[in-house]
């Protein structure tokens, strides 16, 4: 049998046609069974408490170990703010304070001085996801913003959009990189690195529902703060004796 | 009329042609697991993401992972000031009794291993013991240390101006300091101390005694 081409690009069109709508009608169902299932509760919560930090960095150092985060980046650092008596307000993280602090010279009468240990909030309404062009960032089913390395493709529109600066550019897989409150521990029913070496109790992560962890009762009832409240990200860290000159 | 039907119907077949195209080339590019999730502003992303996050093997393993084995420091740290210090904290990340790198953990046992927490700071916490360097502490203490205990490495019978920077002669705060319980020597160094006293004591009381005793 002779075929003419004609007939050929004929039948080929056809059968392209006809496959392809028969792709798109078995994959529709499965997709939208997808989105039906599951939704994202925010079932965690941190809690930071700056009356107890003393600034020693093990935290810092612990994230790195456990998350292989590149030197030079820090998914986790500590602030060291220093507030004198005419005003002046002072604010040091040399190398995130992972290697804690050198003691200095004050430059004057110092009024107030603490520690704010910083991390990624978690946000309930989070920047990074909604301008995320690829999908790459995203809330999980248990409320934690993550990300795809994979689907990342380095644009940093979420570096930018992050309120609280927690997201930096990873050198070594060119993606955006940021703390995942240890996604990994957690759902192993450990808690995050940096509260696991907190010698002090600064750092406390549990569920919200959990009757047996005291974070949940604590947001719901002690006196705590978020960082920049009047962005509307809702963050899911909570400060304990936050000052106002913490930014 | 027909030939214009056909032209119609050939711009229509060129459309669904590219439709096609399009899905076909999209299934292949686009992630098997990707979609939405829970919603469409925060959910639309690769479920597939979410396993491959959690595999990340954990490092740190917590307190509780030691202290089955290590009864006997367990039971110390407990008593002393440093219990609720987590362990890996100043012994590194252990799982089975090996770090990271697959070795015995080493603890890190020097003066600025401790100056992270004990170094006096400005805005730490008053609760927090606080050392700076070479206070009059070290100056005291290591002396008092060295007349009680004779446990100090170094030669303490010079005087503290003599042998200048003392902890980079070796001297370290695990001298006198067990990093489980930080006072449980001292204990026994104020102890010593005090059946030394006495002794003393008793030898002066006995020369007077004997002295008296003499014609």
């Amino acid at each position: 049998m002779k075929t003419s081409r004609r007939d050929f690009l004929k039948q080929a069109g056809w059968t392209i046609l006809g496959s392809g709508l028969l792709g798109t009608v078995v994959q529709l169902p499965v997709r939208s069974a997808r989105a039906a299932s599951g939704s994202s509760e925010h079932l965690y919560g941190y809690i930071v408490d700056t009356t107890k930090c003393i600034g020693c960095g093990l935290c810092a150092g612990a994230c790195r170990k456990e998350n292989r985060v590149p030197e030079e980046c820090y998914r986790t650092w500590i602030e060291h703010y220093t507030i004198y008596l005419d005003g002046q307000v002072e604010v040091e993280s040399p190398q995130g304070g992972e290697n804690s602090f050198a003691p200095t010279e004050a430059k004057g009468k110092v009024d107030r001085s603490f520690f704010v240990p910083k991390l990624c909030n978690h946000c309930k309404e989070p920047n990074c996801v909604q301008v995320c062009p690829v999908g790459a960032t995203y809330v999980s089913r248990e409320g934690m913003v993550l990300v795809d390395q994979k689907q990342c493709v380095g644009c940093a529109y979420c570096i930018q959009a992050c309120p609280y600066s927690a997201r930096f550019m990873n050198p070594v897989l060119h993606v955006a990189d940021k703390c995942t409150w240890c996604y990994h521990r957690v759902l192993k029913g450990l808690k995050p690195a940096c509260v696991t070496v907190c010698p002090v109790g600064a750092r406390q992560f549990g569920r919200l529902d959990d009757p047996g962890s005291p974070v949940g009762r604590l947001i719901k009832e002690a006196r705590l703060q978020v960082l920049k409240p009047e962005m509307g990200n809702e963050p899911m860290v909570f400060y304990n004796g936050l000052d106002k000159e913490v930014r | 009329m027909l030939n214009q039907i056909s032209h119609i119907l050939k711009a229509i077949g060129l459309l669904l042609l590219g439709a096609v195209g399009f899905f076909i080339l999209r299934s292949f590019i686009v992630p098997d697991s990707f979609g939405v999730q829970h919603s469409y502003i925060y959910g639309y992303y690769r479920e597939a993401s979410d396993g491959e996050l959690a595999a990340q093997p954990t490092i740190y393993q917590g307190s509780e992972a030691c202290l089955g084995c290590h009864a006997v420091a367990a039971a110390t740290w407990k008593e002393g000031k440093h219990a609720g210090v987590p362990c890996e904290s100043c012994h590194g990340t252990c799982r089975a009794g090996r770090n990271e790198a697959g070795q015995k953990p080493v603890s890190d046992s020097s003066v600025a291993a401790c100056m992270k927490c004990h170094a006096a700071l400005r805005g730490r916490p008053v609760g927090i013991h606080q050392v700076a360097a070479l206070d009059p502490h070290v100056q005291e203490k290591v002396k008092w240390g060295c007349q009680v205990g004779s446990l100090v490495a170094v030669d303490n019978r010079k005087s503290v101006k003599e042998k200048g920077d003392i902890f980079a002669q070796g001297l370290r705060c695990v001298l006198c300091h067990d990093a489980h319980h930080p006072l449980l020597r001292l204990k026994e160094f104020a102890m010593q101390k005090a059946e030394r006293e006495r002794l003393q004591r008793q030898g002066t009381d006995n020369a007077t005694l004997s002295n008296g005793e003499k014609p």
